[in-house]
């Protein structure tokens, strides 16, 4: 590899930034495991080691079980859905041809609006008496949905606001996959004969796979960390029916004071997403073994 | 290879485009009109009687004039603080070999995936048990770790560039830093246009962090501003919407802007234009 120096001086170019990202990140997550084990509270007292017992209240509280579910709900929803969808769109693009150019322009928006803007603008067209969608729906179907009042319904409309916000990304790292295929494999197959198909699922769909792996990781990072759109659309209601752990997190924290509880459940996402991001860093790595065996 | 018919990819092109742009559209409407007429039955999305009257009143509302200030004061603080670490730390894994070099890019990657709900709790402790929350200032330091990604995109950018030129420096006796500073970096320019409109995007709308760090009003960003506008004006959706517009055009216009670059750094292939 040209440009290569062996030596010291890259770690030293590279310092600043690790020192400084690990301060930012790994401390306040190490300080959060240990402040579970504590009764600490948002206001300034010193806080009491109280073993696990806030880990014990966790499970036994219907609040926390309810968030982790709905958590885990969403999560689900969502991949499935950004996969489906993603790639449909993708394939489409791909393709190229008519509108495409500008649809690829448009379909980025999401990525530059602020999460809590598109939150307060979604949760006035979903509004139940007033809201466009409303409207459309009541001249279309001739009746309306409950969005708000409803758990199945809320559920539904934070999980469209979320796979709204999700899609550009899921999409554009699908596109590169699609455009990252050879060319000659997709000629090879086509002079062989195949069906669309054939193509799509024998040539297609496996070399877009790995890059389909890491959308999933990263939508399901998206879920976990969802929350302007819960706060200020749903609250978590009705009866805690769109409660996520983010939120549970918050209230926890700045509105029961119970700090130490927070930072138990927050131990509790870490511990999960450090098993996802652990299994994912596996497979990007064996990806990489796997291709410099093939060069 | 064509997958569907003309007329089929035209109605899902339309639906997709109309689910994507749709809030943004019905937004700019309802920022032209009256509360009124926004909710008219039945109600339609070009404005009846448009009008700019509701700009002018957020305008002159100070609170949101010192938002949108404190939300560019916060990007550009993070931003700057965030990009000079990147700058360095790409270029020290572009060009060297070192121990330990692909675990500290595995290591950034994985910090980079630690959701801010599994650590923002700890932090507001650190913060608050220091007395230094309420300030815009430290949720930008805060802010400007986050880095990895851009490591991550600056790294290939200066992978591409021809090492030889730094060659030359050094050998004309520059020091390996001011070859960096001298002769890397100004190559790395457009690289670095992009890094900093993601960047600035990113603190520009990030919301959790400074929701949970700022309560006072005068050091509060424009994320948090406009929910607080939004729950203290209520109904009044003409304002908040053309508080919601003001607020996110210039990061839109800036992402546009350099669109195809982004693709073509991140993604690795080149935007609509370039494509065959």
């Amino acid at each position: 590899m040209t440009g290569s120096y062996a030596g010291r001086t890259g770690l030293w170019f590279a310092l600043p930034a690790l020192a400084y990202v690990s301060i930012i990140w790994l401390l306040p997550s190490v300080y959060s495991v240990f402040l579970s084990f504590t009764d600490a509270s948002i206001l300034p007292s010193r806080p009491r080691f109280v073993g696990v017992r806030n880990f014990v209240e966790l499970f036994v509280n219907e609040e926390f079980k309810a968030a982790c579910l709905n958590t885990v709900g969403l999560m689900a929803v969502l991949v499935v859905a950004e996969l489906v969808f993603a790639t449909g769109l993708a394939l489409l693009l791909w393709e190229g041809g008519y509108g495409a150019r500008i649809v690829e322009r448009l379909v980025v928006l999401p990525l530059a609006i602020s999460p809590m803007v598109a939150a307060l603008c979604f949760k006035w067209l979903f509004n139940e008496e007033y809201g466009p969608i409303n409207y459309v729906l009541s001249r279309i179907a001739g009746s309306t949905v409950p969005w708000l009042s409803s758990p199945f319904w809320a559920r539904a409309a934070v999980s469209v606001v979320a796979f709204w916000e999700v899609l550009p990304l899921s999409m554009l790292m699908l596109l590169a996959a699609l455009r990252n295929i050879p060319a000659h494999l997709l000629e090879a197959a086509r002079l062989d004969g195949a069906s669309k198909v054939r193509i799509l699922g024998l040539v297609v769909f496996p070399s877009i796979l790995p890059v389909a792996g890491t959308v999933a990781i990263v939508v399901a990072l998206r879920a976990i960390s969802l929350f302007a759109p819960v706060l200020a659309i749903t609250r978590g209601g009705p009866i805690f029916s769109t409660e996520l752990v983010s939120l549970f997190i918050y209230d926890c924290a700045w509105h029961k004071m119970r700090l130490g509880l927070a930072c138990a459940a927050s131990t509790l996402v870490l511990a999960g997403c450090a098993l996802v991001s652990w299994g994912y860093l596996r497979a990007i790595r064996g990806q990489r073994l796997a291709k410099e065996a093939g060069q | 290879m064509k997958l569907l018919r003309p007329a089929a990819i035209a109605v899902v092109y339309t639906m997709i485009v109309l689910f994507i742009a749709g809030p943004f559209l019905w937004l700019i409407s309802a920022s032209l009109q009256p509360v009124s007429d926004v909710f008219a039955y039945p109600p339609g999305i070009v404005p009846p009687h448009p009008s700019l009257r509701s700009y002018w009143s957020v305008i002159a509302d100070s609170n949101v004039r010192r938002y949108l200030a404190n939300s560019i004061l916060l990007a550009s603080i993070s931003t700057a603080g965030a990009l000079s670490l990147a700058c360095l730390a790409a270029y020290g894994f572009a060009r060297f070999q070192f121990r330990a070099k692909s675990t500290a890019l595995i290591a950034l990657l994985a910090m980079n995936m630690i959701p801010s709900v599994g650590s923002v709790v700890a932090l507001y402790k650190m913060v608050a048990d220091v007395g230094l929350q309420n300030r815009l200032i430290v949720v930008a330091f805060i802010r400007a770790g986050g880095v990895a990604a851009v490591i991550w995109l600056l790294k290939g950018y200066f992978e591409s560039i021809p090492p030889e030129l730094e060659e030359t420096a050094l050998t004309d006796g520059c020091s390996r830093f001011g070859a960096f500073l001298k002769v890397a970096l100004p190559l790395a320019r457009p690289g670095l246009v992009v890094s900093s409109v993601i960047l600035f995007a990113q603190n520009y709308n990030a919301f959790f962090l400074p929701f949970v760090l700022i309560h006072d009003k005068a050091q509060m960003p424009a994320s948090v501003g406009v929910f607080q506008f939004a729950s203290e004006h209520g109904i009044q959706i003409d304002k908040v919407s053309a508080f919601s517009v003001i607020y996110i055009l210039p990061v839109l216009l800036a992402y546009w802007l350099v669109q195809r670059s982004i693709w073509r750094l991140k993604f690795g292939f080149a935007g609509p234009g370039r494509q065959k």
